[in-house]
């Protein structure tokens, strides 16, 4: 057996493939390739990977692949993409806890981006909230199988009065699902099992695959993707939905990867997928709400530290003598942070001398949000893209974990976890443009360190909200970050390409990916971005 | 199609409130409930008032049967009626039963007590659940035909 296969993702910047090799003793990887991503034609840009990889003739795309039938072999083709810059989901359930949170997990899950949510009744104003947010779907869930039927009832005769045009997919109260196709006759309706057919029950698969079937109807549509699809006789998946069956496939065949994150930081969106059981029956904690589900993803649509770069900026100045000092010096010494906090009066304020003040940051962050493919061009505007790099990631893994809250009873102290625990997370992989890049082991653990024991106290009362979006506004509350990860990078950003045959070959997918990956040094590297 | 709250004698969430761990009643309720023919949605001990909220909106419960054993009852079930008010579920149906309180209170004070603070009904732990049983059918089929 010898069988060559061509994996290509189609990203909003690069189009970028892989050419493996299958045989009896598993996945080899041979070349890849990368173009930027023709916008108009995303057939061009494919093409011109294609071509690369195999050595074959991309013009005239599908004829070419026909000519091919019967007469010579061509390589099995996968290919993601992650057109429109994601899939744009609204989620709509009853109770906030209960579905509209397995709501929020199930769309995450299938690489779409929450850009509104409801819960209880919908009312006009948030009818209106959820048109505004133009979502590709509306993921409706509320009620148990049997259960509530007076919401959902109501929220499906305002969605069918709404001008809604997307796709509404069902998966609620199964017993109703009738009478709620009756009500939005005429709408686009798609159907999937209730995401929670009893209390704390979670059943998403269905949903997820229902939401990427919705993807592939609507995004296919236009800009060459047609052609692609054609050519390739197979459907592109979400790329983030790849990842997340990489993910997966890591945790179920590679012995040691039981407990694992992946997270993904671009301009726009940071995206944390952890590996691992949500709760552990730990003796003297007590779970609180929904048990999440083993593999999970969280998409954060405002951290990112180009196009996102403002908002992620908001959500790190109130913290920012609190992540200047864990992350700048490090930035410059590569990794003596904790010498630094330990270390003389002296050597403390020359090290700080040296740290950008926040007017500095603010005037970096304005200028990339204006110019979103902007490249530092100085050292220091390296630091201060890894000063944002850091802090986004703190703060969307902080987004994705649990918490711990200590409460007192009449037989003693005990804890409520609410959330995933990734305490015990051994590994931490850095994938996508910026976090391939560095080597941020050393940091991230101090940070973690530091956030885990609330260190990270905001600097003013008035910004409370801000503490509470860091999920931690007490030192009793104890946010489940992972304690003492190590850390990989993907640093050949294979995932999205080995992602596309995890469905087929999760465990010659999984064995490569983890290989591919680079550990930790000593040495910081600073390369060049793109 | 799962069985809809129709087919049984009711909808009834079933726990223990508060920070209460006592395990052993609260399975023996289940058990006897679901044998009766009701539908039990059984969240099991120490559950918070909002998590037996919750759970009833969800699955349109008529009932819901809070326990408390280890006598911290009085302060973990203030408020629980208006709770229930402020989230829509104003006639749900409350009852309560354990170890109410702390001490050698008589038992009609305790009861007046709870039912001051919006329970249906109020049950000391040597109660006759067959008695019990026959009351919930009772006002559910009151509630359902919008007489409770
Ligand atoms: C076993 C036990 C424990 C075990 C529990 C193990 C477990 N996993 O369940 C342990 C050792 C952990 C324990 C701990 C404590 N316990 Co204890 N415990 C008991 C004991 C001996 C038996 C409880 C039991 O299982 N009974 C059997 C079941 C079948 O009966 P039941 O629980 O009463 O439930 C029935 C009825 O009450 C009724 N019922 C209950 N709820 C409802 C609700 C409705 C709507 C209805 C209709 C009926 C109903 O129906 C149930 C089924 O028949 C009782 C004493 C006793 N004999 O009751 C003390 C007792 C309940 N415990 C008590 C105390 C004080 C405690 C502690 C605070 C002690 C401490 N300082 O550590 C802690 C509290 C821990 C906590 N956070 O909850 C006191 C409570 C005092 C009070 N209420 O006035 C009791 C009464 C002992 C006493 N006489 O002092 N306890």
């Amino acid at each position: 057996m010898h069988e060559e296969m061509v994996s290509i993702d189609i990203g909003s910047t690069y189009t970028k493939g892989a050419l493996f090799i299958r045989t009896e003793e598993g996945l080899r990887f041979l070349r890849k390739s990368i173009t930027p991503t023709t916008q108009e034609d995303l057939s061009q840009g494919f093409g011109t990977v294609y071509t690369q990889l195999t050595g074959l003739p991309h013009e005239g795309l599908s004829a070419r692949r026909m000519d091919k039938r019967g007469t010579k072999e061509t390589p099995r083709i996968r290919f993601s993409s992650s057109a429109k810059g994601g899939l744009r989901i609204a989620a709509v359930g009853l109770v906030p806890d209960l579905t509209l949170q397995i709501a929020r997990l199930a769309a995450w899950s299938a690489g779409g981006k929450i850009v509104a949510d409801s819960s209880y009744k919908l009312r006009s104003e948030q009818v209106t909230t959820i048109l505004g947010a133009s979502p590709d779907i509306l993921l409706f869930t509320g009620g148990t199988d049997g259960g509530n039927e007076e919401t959902v009832l109501w929220n499906a005769r305002q969605l069918a009065s709404s001008p809604f045009q997307g796709t509404i997919l069902y998966a609620g109260n199964a017993a109703i699902r009738g009478e709620v196709l009756r009500i939005l006759e005429g709408k686009r309706v798609v159907v999937a099992p209730n995401v929670m057919p009893r209390v704390g029950e979670i059943r998403i698969e269905e949903t997820r695959q229902a939401i990427q079937r919705i993807f592939l109807d609507t995004i296919v549509e236009g800009k060459g993707l047609k052609q692609v699809q054609e050519f390739c006789r197979t459907e592109p998946v979400p790329t983030p939905a790849a990842v997340f069956d990489l993910v997966e496939a890591i945790g179920t065949h590679q012995k040691g990867w039981d407990r694992f994150c992946v997270i993904d930081l671009g301009g726009a969106t940071t995206d944390v997928y952890s590996v691992g059981e949500a709760f552990w029956g730990e003796e003297g904690v007590v779970l609180k709400g929904i048990r999440e589900p083993r593999v999970k993803r969280t998409v954060e649509g405002d951290l990112g530290i180009r196009v996102s770069a403002a908002t992620l900026w908001d959500t790190v100045r109130p913290f920012f003598p609190f992540f200047i000092k864990c992350i700048w010096n490090d930035a410059i010494s590569g990794g003596e942070v904790i010498q630094e906090l330990q270390g003389s009066m002296e050597t403390k304020s020359i090290v700080l001398s040296e740290a950008p003040t926040e007017e500095e940051i603010h005037r970096y962050v304005e200028k990339v949000t204006m110019d979103t493919s902007y490249l530092p061009d100085s050292e220091r505007e390296k630091r201060i893209d890894r000063f944002l790099v850091l802090s986004a990631v703190t703060i969307a893994t902080l987004r994705h974990a649990g918490v711990l809250e200590e409460t007192y009873t009449p037989a003693g102290r005990i804890f409520l976890q609410s959330g995933k625990d990734l305490r015990p997370v051994k590994t931490i992989i850095g994938s996508g443009g910026y976090l391939s890049l560095f080597d941020l082991g050393e940091p991230l653990r101090l940070l973690f360190r530091k956030v885990s024991k609330g260190e990270h106290e905001s600097r003013k009362k008035e910004d409370d909200a801000s503490l509470l979006d860091l999920r931690c506004s007490t030192s009793t509350r104890i946010p489940l970050v992972p304690t003492n990860p190590v850390y990989y990078r993907d640093a050949s950003y294979m995932f999205p390409l080995l992602g596309n045959y995890a469905k087929e070959y999760p465990k010659e997918v999984s064995k490569l990916a983890i290989e591919a990956l680079v550990p930790e040094s000593n040495t910081v590297l600073h390369q060049e971005v793109g | 199609m799962s069985s809809s709250g129709n087919t049984s004698k009711g909808k009834i969430v079933l726990g223990v409130i508060g920070y209460d761990c006592h395990s052993v009643g609260n399975k023996i309720l289940e058990v006897f409930f679901n044998e009766k023919g009701f539908q039990v949605i059984n969240l099991g001990v120490m559950v918070s008032q909002d998590e037996f909220i919750d759970a009833a909106i969800e699955t349109a419960a008529d009932a819901i049967l809070v326990s408390s054993l280890y006598g911290h009852g009085l302060i973990d079930c203030q408020g629980f009626r208006d709770r229930c008010v402020e989230r829509g579920i104003e006639d749900i149906i409350l009852y309560v039963g354990g170890n109410l309180v702390v001490g050698k209170t008589p038992f009609s004070e305790v009861e007046e007590k709870f039912k001051r603070m919006g329970f249906d009904r109020v049950f000391p732990p040597d109660v006759d659940l067959e008695e019990v049983a026959r009351l919930l059918e009772q006002d559910i089929h009151a509630r359902r035909n919008g007489k409770h």
